[in-house]
């Protein structure tokens, strides 16, 4: 999923660039207090992305002759936590785009925002959410990981696709469906390497999932308990994303490939080269789409603002009755 | 002769600018601009020839995008609307998306090429000071230079561990090894865990308290910035003029 | 009368599963001595001198220069295995962590970094990665990284476990080269020899020998008894020394 230069148009580059910084700058500012904190945490970091950058060269075959490779993102969320994944899976592509031109040097901000943002902060966020509904016990965090590595590879495939068809290089309905099916597959290898090496570790070193807890039943650790409230805005920006980018394809989907189909003439200038000023909102409304479509996106933010409350509350109203019970 | 002096005593940081330009060049460039392209291909022939870089080991790495463009951009020829052309009266292409196929694959091909050269030309050692040297956090620097060198001691442990599955027989077919595969796996990562540890044992026995010991200040010379500065108006005007 | 360089007295030390690896080990170096702990793996001869280092913390009185051992103290240790003390992305960046960890100048920084790779024969090597070193010469990079913050003490566990000859004998060449008080853990007795007056034998977390290099060496049974060998049989030769 290393996006070489020039598949993505200029705008999404630039997006996607200031996303990684964003990121990139927060995660290095709290990994630097970390490190003076425990200094132990350097060679962790370094040797946690030396492992994802050797695991990332294994290749396993997915059918049809195409094979898929490990991610990396929600194993390193899961051991370092959310700001130290996106550190590491950024340094880990910089290493790749510098030093083994692996990825591009202008698409490496989007393919940050795909692999470190989505794959390391979006896995960490659905562990969090997965985490309580689970079973306690070692059984329950190696599901919680392998879930979370597959929705995660799933969804880079999607955010990837996305910017694909909107910088004009793939037509949408061929690519989405494409990408998003071949990554199912590709995400089962990815949930299987993940339980893989977090039991290899829970065997050997319970200690290093500490904050994740709820192992031996016991509480987790300050630095998670206090961010309950990243955890529901986490869990709801993750739920947003799904609803808005998915709610228009997936209401109308079998009309919808007609209809994407109908519209990528917006994309072409006349004379018919990818410009890199295309811009993929052109008067402000989701391309493809029109206002039909807009409504429909409201539509599914509206219902998965409504859905997340009630899952939310849920599962508050669960934790306080075992809290009760016990 | 001046030229190749200048290439090779070039600050890191003023090489990955330079890239950094050029790729930007490269990927706003209109496909239908076949003489910028040339233009590019030849300044990259140019630059590599003048550092005594393999041409064809550039073109091999490079090629290796070639079939992303495939995989990404093909079916526009086929898919898109617009001006057809015929093949052989029996194929009818797209020509706007034929374009924008050709286009992703010389922008992926040109600017792989220059990553290329950057890597060949540029140990990492050097690369992160160059970093550095671009202002970047020194947190950063540090850390992927730290990653860098473990890369090498990872791929030890895991030739070795290779080594001694394979001695027992072990053959690598995923179905049928996945177990043991993921156990592979584990144990490579356990591996590193403790390598880490040790390391960190080294760094304290050595002073280190959680920050990495001053880095020498430096910035780009004088020669960087006219490098820079000169590549720019070349870039702007390859990019308006051809 | 100043403090000897090392001084233990009933140090004792246990794994956090409960394995003892040091029962009590009493021990006192003076300044200057070249000591050489010896005994079968084991016998807790790394154990003891990562509590020496400060990188653990035994049970008993330890004291490093009449101090309690710290982790950045005047005593050096160099590794068995060398990879993990190269971190840094060069040799030069390597030797010069601690002295830079140290607060020096940058020109006294400098002149450690020469002096330290003088002293290990590595001279030109400041910019050479640490992956691209031989075996040989990674322990000596790292011998080197260990001297550039001027250590009085220097320790080296098995330093010529895994070296050819050639690099054996540079490494024995740098280590008597060394100015200060030496503690070499080796069971490679011949080597030792070289660079070590006292042997000190380690058996089961317990001291059972201490005295001159020479004595203790003609003793072939009580060297037997210790999982230690001195003496050459040669199935080609019928000599045996």
């Amino acid at each position: 999923m290393h996006i070489p230069d020039g598949f993505i148009s200029g705008p999404i580059n630039t997006l996607g660039a200031a996303a990684a910084i964003a990121a990139v700058g927060v995660s290095a500012a709290k990994a630097s207090a970390e490190v003076r904190a425990n200094p132990q945490r350097m060679p962790l970091l370094a040797t946690t992305g030396a492992f994802v950058f050797a695991a990332q060269m294994l290749n396993f075959p997915i059918g049809g002759g195409t094979s898929g490779h490990f991610m990396g993102g929600a194993l390193v969320a899961a051991l370092l936590g959310p700001w130290s994944a996106i550190l590491a899976m950024s340094l880990v592509l910089t290493i790749q785009c510098l030093g083994f031109a692996d990825g591009g040097l202008t698409a490496l901000g989007t393919n940050i925002f795909n692999m470190g943002l989505i794959g390391g902060l979006g896995a960490y966020l659905v562990m969090r959410v997965l985490r309580p509904i689970l079973p306690a016990g070692s059984g329950g965090f190696i599901a919680t990981a392998g879930i979370a590595s597959w929705v995660s590879i799933v969804l880079a495939a999607l955010a990837c696709s996305l910017e694909l068809a909107f910088s004009g290089t793939s037509p949408l309905e061929l690519v989405l469906p494409a990408m998003l099916s071949a990554h199912a597959v590709i995400g089962i290898g990815e949930a299987l390497i993940t339980a893989a090496v977090i039991s290899a570790v829970l065997s050997a070193r319970p200690d290093i999932f500490a904050a994740w807890a709820k192992l031996n039943g016991g509480e987790p650790t300050e630095s998670y308990r206090t961010g309950a409230l990243s955890l529901a805005l986490g869990g709801l920006i993750l739920a947003l994303l799904l609803g808005v980018f998915l709610s228009p394809f997936a209401s109308a989907f079998p009309d919808g490939l007609e209809k994407v189909a109908e519209v990528k003439g917006f994309l072409s200038a006349s004379d018919g080269s990818q410009s890199w000023t295309a811009s993929p909102l052109p008067d402000y409304s989701t391309p493809g789409v029109g206002a039909e479509g807009l409504s429909t996106s409201l539509a599914g933010l509206i219902g998965t603002l409504a859905v997340f409350l009630t899952g939310f509350i849920a599962i508050k109203l669960a934790g306080r009755l075992r809290r009760e019970r016990a | 002769m001046i030229w190749e002096e200048r290439e090779q005593g070039l600050d890191a940081g003023a090489k990955i600018l330079l890239t950094m330009l050029f790729a930007l060049a490269v990927v706003s460039t209109p496909p239908a601009s076949l003489a910028a392209f040339a233009a590019y291909g030849g300044t990259l022939a140019w630059i590599s020839a003048l550092c005594g870089v393999s041409f064809r080991g550039m073109f091999f790495k490079a090629a290796a995008v070639l079939p992303f463009s495939c995989v990404a951009a093909l079916w526009l020829p086929f898919a898109k609307g617009g001006e057809s052309i015929e093949i052989g009266g029996i194929l009818a292409l797209s020509r706007p998306g034929l374009w924008i196929f050709a286009g992703v694959a010389m922008k992926s091909f040109t600017c792989a090429a220059a990553l290329s050269l950057l890597m060949i030309t540029t140990p990492f050692e050097r690369l992160t000071a160059g970093l550095y040297s671009l202002r970047c956090p020194a947190i950063i620097v540090d850390m992927l230079a730290m990653t860098h060198r473990f890369l090498y001691l990872l791929a030890d442990e895991g030739r070795a561990l290779l080594r001694a599955a394979r001695s027992r027989g072990y053959r690598g077919r995923w179905l049928k090894d996945a177990l043991l595969i993921g156990r592979l796996i584990g144990s490579l990562f356990m591996r590193s865990l403790e390598r880490a540890e040790r390391v960190a044992d080294a760094m304290r026995l050595r002073g280190f308290e959680g920050e990495m010991p001053g880095h020498s200040k430096r910035s780009l010379g004088v020669l960087d910035w006219c490098a820079v500065l000169a590549a720019i108006p070349a870039l702007i005007a390859v990019r308006l003029w051809l | 009368m100043t403090a000897p360089a090392i001084e233990i007295r009933g140090l004792a030390y246990a794994y956090p599963d409960g394995t003892s690896a040091l029962k009590g080990v009493d021990l006192t170096i003076e300044n200057g001595e070249a000591v050489c702990l010896a005994g079968p793996n084991g016998a807790g001869k790394s154990t003891l001198l990562n509590i020496l280092a400060g990188l653990v913390i035994g049970k008993g009185t330890t004291l490093v220069e009449g101090l309690t051992p710290k982790a950045n103290s005047s005593l050096g240790l160099v590794f068995q295995h060398s990879e993990d003390q190269l971190f840094c992305a060069t040799v030069y960046e390597d030797v010069a962590f601690g002295p830079r960890n140290q607060g020096l100048r940058d020109e006294e920084i400098a002149e450690r970094v020469q002096q330290a790779l003088a002293a290990t024969g590595l001279t030109g090597y400041e910019t050479r990665g640490a992956h691209r070193l031989s075996g040989g010469e990674m322990k000596r990079a790292a011998i080197a990284a260990v001297l550039a913050s001027a250590p009085g003490i220097l320790a080296l566990d098995e330093p010529w476990a895994g070296l050819d000859a050639r690099g054996a004998a540079a490494l024995t060449e740098v280590v008597w080269g060394f100015d200060g008080t030496r503690i070499v853990s080796s069971h490679d007795l011949y080597r030792a020899a070289e660079v070590c007056d006292r042997l000190v034998i380690l058996d089961k977390g317990v001291v059972v020998a201490d005295g001159p290099m020479g004595e203790l060496l003609s003793d072939g049974d009580l060297l037997n008894k210790h999982g230690l060998e001195f003496g050459l049989r040669c199935r080609f030769c019928q000599l045996s020394r």
